[in-house]
């Protein structure tokens, strides 16, 4: 276990938390998911005052509770920029539900590297397997869940499958990892994100090559790593900062990778 | 530079020796042969018209004539006669200024992937110097992206002309209707009773329309010489600069005089800034359009409507389309009781819980046309008929969205054309 980082905010919790009109938890506590969806849902009277992007506090669109989560202005996906380049990609797809809202920025990312973009609809896999087709897509962006989806209408037409695959994991689902179609040939990149468009857990080209289950810590947060629970701490420009924020798993150092950063597995409770 | 010139200067780039070869094998080029030299009006209208099947038939790469970091956006269309849809490469669209007439675009909107892309809504806020805010509506998850919609303070919309219904309802729901300020509508026109449901749930709102179509990169087609007030027509339109607008005889493909009163198949010919991804020379949009006896007032120009499709053959709802050819192939499962004659009406009903989908299908029974017998037909037409890959009309039904389908039969007086067989209403 590694010792606690120090946590740097451009701006204090407490001045965070007042543009909102909240309080935050005490600090020296951990946060738990019911109290920051608690503190959002508090929050939300006074996000439209203030220009933010927001993002979806949940993967699931039924979900009773569903909040919303502000982004700076000038949030990017840059983890994303990294994978479309270790993957040689020249045509992307984005498979990923529309109300997660990363539409913009995979866009941004797609632009600025030159690449074609294409927004599938989530809900019309012929279509999807026509466009992998006519536009020579060579990238998905998706969930395993979806992929799922689009490899068996692929095997069962009989066409390729595309060369490279990026996987955005819910930070509560079970990860699964590669599907066993994929041959030893596709590549895959994986992240895990904390909700829609937020990740927290990257990969490094090494771990791309190799395929590997492991992440390394997005340097976005502060990390607090202890034998029954796992925190995260807004270290960058969150407007409303995760505070010693419980994630719903235990994450494990597993040595270091060629880059030099930990290498982290993690299992959920 | 006047018509003749914007013109020949766009073939002679679309058929240059290196361009994509798409032009070229339509006009029949040799190899080698310099690029086309338009000597006048004269050749202009023999230059073949450009069809969606050709678009369709053409690969991507065929037809695309710009880099990948001119590509704003890729659209793929309805695919409205059951064959592949084709993949249009988009750049960035010009000419949408006149939006800002209607809305200062300061505050958050809601916004579908079209006509717009939710990044372009971003782009367009950055450069009025205004905080990008845009929620995408995802109309599989319609009521996450309206509780995200509500949170970020949305003023204005911008949608398919058949999702307002459904937003109208969810921001009833979440209490927002009222602080809609613009509706943004495009995928059909407006028809009176969307008109009527859009008053009375956004009282506050300015409804402006937005013609354009997939496989046209320079939208829209049309720019609205005023926003939708009630006054009939409720849609018209002036022509943009950047295009050339001829009307023909779909028929005859005879080109009409551009005058007052004229009525038949808007080409367009885009000379839209550069780049140009997708550049179409003579396009077929399918629409007919009639020209209007006054010019628009506010812009001293010809003001056209559009009064339908030339071979309406599909028609949009909320969770698929209702396509001709899918309604003659499930008639024709029941072949034995009914012919693959018919017609099909869609009607928008409102309803306690907003606008639902009814739809009457006219047919003609090869014998029993009782009352019964059509309510029983009906039923399993419903459970046959796709209105996309993975619904059925009776599993819309079922999820509340559409109302049951009804059959009656058909009248002498109906269904005269096969081009009179999908009508909206």
């Amino acid at each position: 276990m590694t010792t606690p980082r120090t946590h740097t905010f451009k701006q204090s919790p407490e001045e965070a938390y007042a543009r909102f009109e909240i309080e935050p938890t005490p600090y020296g506590d951990e946060t738990s998911h019911e109290a920051l969806l608690h503190l959002l849902q508090r929050a939300e009277k006074n996000i439209s005052k203030s220009p933010f992007r927001l993002v979806p506090a949940s993967f699931n669109p039924l979900d009773p509770s569903l909040t919303a989560f502000p982004r700076p202005l000038q949030s990017e996906w840059q983890s994303l920029r990294l994978y479309l380049k270790v993957l040689e990609s020249r045509a992307v797809m984005m498979l990923l539900p529309l109300f997660w809202q990363m539409e913009s920025a995979t866009y941004r990312v797609c632009r600025d590297s030159g690449l074609l973009f294409f927004v599938a609809d989530i809900s019309n896999t012929p279509v999807n397997s026509l466009a992998i087709d006519s536009l020579t897509i060579d990238t998905i962006i998706t969930t395993t869940q979806d992929c799922q989806a689009v490899l068996s209408y692929l095997s069962t037409k009989q066409r390729n499958i595309p060369r490279s695959w990026v996987f955005v994991h819910s930070v509560d689902a079970v990860p699964q990892h590669i599907p066993p179609e994929f041959s030893t040939g596709t590549k895959v990149a994986q992240e895990v994100h904390v909700f829609p468009g937020v990740p927290i857990l990257e990969q490094c080209g090494s771990l791309i090559e190799r395929r590997a289950k492991t992440f390394h810590a997005s340097d976005s947060y502060t990390w607090v790593f202890k034998s029954d629970r796992t925190l995260i701490t807004s270290a960058g420009d969150d407007p409303l900062p995760f505070i010693r924020y419980r994630l719903p798993f235990v994450a494990i150092e597993q040595g270091v990778c060629v880059c030099g950063k930990a290498e982290i597995e993690y299992f959920h409770e | 530079m006047n018509d003749l010139e914007r013109l020949r200067e766009l073939i002679a780039e679309c058929t240059a020796p290196d361009a994509p070869n798409m032009y070229r094998t339509l006009y029949g080029m040799r190899d080698g042969e310099p690029a086309l030299h338009l000597a006048g009006w004269h050749e202009w209208i023999k230059l073949p018209l450009v069809t969606k099947d050709l678009l369709t038939e053409t690969p991507v790469a065929n037809r695309f004539f710009a880099s990948n970091t001119d590509v704003e956006d890729i659209r793929t269309s309805s695919g409205t006669s059951g064959k592949t849809p084709p993949f249009i490469l988009r750049s960035i669209p010009s000419g949408l200024e006149y939006r800002l007439q209607y809305h200062s675009f300061e505050n958050p909107i809601l916004a579908s992937n079209v006509p717009c892309m939710p990044h372009w809504h971003e782009d367009l806020q950055i450069s009025l110097g205004y905080a990008p805010r845009v929620i995408a509506f995802d109309p599989i998850h319609a009521a996450a992206s309206v509780r995200l919609a509500r949170i970020a303070g949305v003023d204005a919309i911008s949608t398919f002309a058949f999702h307002v219904p459904l937003i109208g309802k969810l921001m009833i729901q979440e209490g927002i209707a009222e602080q809609i300020r613009l509706i943004e509508m495009c995928g059909e026109s407006c028809t009176r009773s969307l008109f009527d449901f859009i008053k009375r749930t956004f009282p506050n709102a300015t409804i402006i329309p937005q013609f354009g179509a997939a496989e046209i990169e320079d939208k829209p087609v049309g720019i609205p010489c005023r926003a939708i007030t009630g006054e009939e027509p409720l849609s018209v339109y002036h022509t943009k600069p950047s295009h050339y607008h001829e009307i023909i005889d779909s028929e005859q493909e005879i080109v009409l005089p551009y005058e007052p009163g004229t009525e038949g198949e808007l080409v367009i010919t885009s000379c839209s800034p550069k780049p140009r991804a997708t550049p179409l020379i003579r396009y077929r949009t399918g629409d007919i359009v009639r020209i209007l006896p006054e010019k628009c007032a506010a812009h001293n120009q010809l003001q056209f409507t559009l009064i339908g499709r030339v071979s309406i053959d599909f028609i949009k709802i909320p969770g698929g389309m209702l396509r001709a050819d899918e309604t003659e192939r499930v008639l024709r499962v029941f072949n034995g009781e009914i012919t693959d004659r018919f017609e099909l009406h869609r009607y928008l009903r409102p309803s306690s819980e907003g606008q639902k989908v009814e739809v009457i299908l006219y047919v003609e029974p090869r014998d029993q046309n009782s009352p019964e017998v059509l309510n029983r037909l009906a039923e399993r037409i419903a459970q046959e008929l796709r209105v996309g890959p993975f619904r059925t009309y009776s599993e819309g039904v079922e999820d509340g969205i559409y109302l049951p389908l009804t059959c009656l039969p058909i009248t002498s007086t109906q269904s005269p054309t096969k081009s009179k067989r999908m009508i909206a209403h």
